[in-house]
């Protein structure tokens, strides 16, 4: 049994949803949203809060020392930080075309870290 | 550098002037030069690594860099002449445009110009923060150049003065890269960007945030080693009594835009006093006949998708100047601002065909419904000065407008239960 509160995001109203869940984590009960679009936006974020990732990987260009990079899909947002942890190591050599993998499967999340830009030399 | 002249021409490599110049090169004018001080286009899009661009344009969830890649390779295709590290120093009434670059000084006709020049951020100096003047102030801007674009932190302990979305983006960022962000500060009862940012940059990663306060001092000598904030009363000026001291060794801040519009003054153009930007017809073209403007040198934009969408619209304006030689300048009805409305754009509308007003409330409010004269009454069950609006006025509500008017007042009222 358990209560969260859950900020809708959906549209400027930023609803606080209360979802209501049994002992075993399945949600009983959704209150607080002022439409459809709320509580499934709620339920979906209290069962799996994920977030796209973005952040920067160093290069061995000589023009420019970043490259952004994303996610591919949402990594569970307690996994943000320790995903960060894995960047200091990594160098992308150029040529990169947007979207190809930079690390794979970023702190075993299920998630690839792309390019999010070319990088031509 | 030799070039004769432009049909048109476009000032910015942004967004705006992305989209403007492949608008104006589709629709039929060949000779359309893109200016960009910068070494490469795209503008701003290159420091904000963040997704959440493109959601209404391309209905997809896009980085910064990735939106500004799909109009770059646009533009490429299109053969649009692209100046690169070229700056325009000067525009006059007629349309003669001064460009400067490392090959010298250039001199040049315009048919059409299209300014694109985007918007920059408030200092602190406009603000006007007292105590010492150590390093470790930034602009939240300059914060991000400095980590998504050379590779630095600014800073290890942050404080942040605004709560706009550039401040809470870059207070998710600084905090993946391993700062500590020790305190948002904000001087308005409510946060000042969009509600997912509040929930993604500020509460996924408690990031404290303290509403009606504001930084009353500065404190170090060679480096920032201390703020003082303090809350404000109804009149924002600081409580006596309320100050707290948060040690940090850099003030990020985060305290608004402002359109760039240095070059518009010099040809001529009318500015907005509330906007900052220029005054403009629904064709987005300003007082000085054939130069027209887009995106955040308008207005200051929410969302780079309503950027774009302008940029498009400018450019399509400018073209069908070009090819006609002349304004399409015909009836006007000005659009006036009432009740709880701070601005609208464009400033006045030609009242005959369908077109898309933008707006903004003064002040945040509930259940409320916005009248447009007596042509549209659409009610709104939140509004936010954060969240611009889009009204769509139709062209069977304009027919119902009284001949020869010339006003439609625009208000946001409270809707009694």
């Amino acid at each position: 049994m358990g209560e969260s509160e859950i900020i809708c995001i959906l549209c400027p109203l930023g609803c606080r949803v209360a979802v209501t869940s049994d002992s075993s984590g399945n949600v009983i009960g959704v209150a607080g949203n002022e439409c459809k679009l709320g509580e499934k936006y709620a339920i979906d974020e209290y069962r799996f809060p994920a977030r796209i990732l973005t952040a920067t990987a160093i290069t061995q260009s000589s023009k420019r020392k970043l490259l952004p990079i994303r996610s591919n899909k949402p990594i569970p947002k307690g996994k943000l930080l320790e995903s960060m942890y894995h960047l200091p190591q990594v160098r992308v050599k150029p040529p990169v075309k947007i979207g190809q993998v930079v690390v794979p499967n970023i702190a075993n999340t299920g998630a690839d870290l792309i390019a999010a830009d070319d990088m031509i030399e | 550098m030799t070039l004769d002249g432009a049909d048109i021409l476009v000032i910015g490599g942004g967004p705006a002037g992305l989209a403007s110049a492949i608008k104006a090169k589709e629709s039929g004018v060949d000779n359309v030069v893109l200016v960009e001080r910068a070494e490469q286009l795209g503008g701003l899009l290159h420091q904000c690594i963040h997704n959440g661009f493109g959601s209404i344009y391309f209905k997809e969830d896009l980085t910064g860099p990735e939106y500004a890649r799909r109009f770059i390779e646009k533009v490429q295709d299109l053969n649009v002449t692209v100046l690169l590290e070229t700056m325009v120093l000067r525009i006059t009434p007629d349309k003669r445009v001064t460009l400067c670059n490392k090959s010298g000084l250039v001199s040049l006709e315009a048919k059409a110009v299209i300014l694109a020049m985007g918007c920059r951020e408030r200092s602190r100096e406009a603000i006007v923060i007292p105590g010492t003047r150590p390093a470790g102030v930034f602009t939240a801007g300059t914060a991000q150049r400095i980590v998504n674009v050379e590779g630095y932190l600014p800073g290890k302990n942050i404080v942040i003065l605004g709560s706009g979305d550039v401040g809470m983006i870059m207070a998710r960022r600084l905090t993946l890269e391993g700062a500590k962000v020790r305190a948002v500060v904000e001087v308005l009862p409510y946060i000042g960007g969009l509600i997912r940012n509040e929930v993604q940059c500020l509460y996924d990663f408690s990031i404290p945030v303290f509403l009606e306060h504001t930084v009353t001092w500065v404190h170090g000598k060679q480096r920032v080693e201390a703020v003082t904030i303090a809350k404000v009363d109804k009149e924002r000026q600081p409580i006596r009594g309320t100050e707290r001291t948060i040690e940090c060794d850099c003030l990020l801040i985060s305290v608004g835009l402002i359109p760039e519009n240095d070059l518009s003054i010099k040809a001529g153009v009318k500015l907005d006093p509330i906007t900052g930007g220029p005054i403009v017809n629904e064709g987005l073209e300003t007082n000085v006949p054939g130069i027209f403007v887009g995106g955040n040198v308008l207005h200051v934009n929410d969302l780079v998708d309503n950027v774009t969408l302008e940029g498009e619209l400018a450019g399509q304006s400018a073209a069908k100047y070009v090819m006609r030689g002349a304004s399409l300048a015909k009836r006007k009805v000005n659009l006036v601002a009432g009740e709880n409305i701070r601005y609208i754009v464009p400033q006045s509308i030609n009242g005959e065909k369908e077109v898309t007003i933008h707006l903004r409330t003064k002040e945040p409010d509930e259940n409320c419904t916005i009248q447009v004269g007596d042509i549209l009454a659409k009610p709104f069950r939140v509004v936010k000065p954060s969240e611009m609006i889009a009204l769509k006025l139709s062209s069977g509500g304009l027919n119902k407008m009284q001949q020869g008017a010339t006003e439609l007042l625009v208000s946001c009222q409270r809707v009694e239960k």
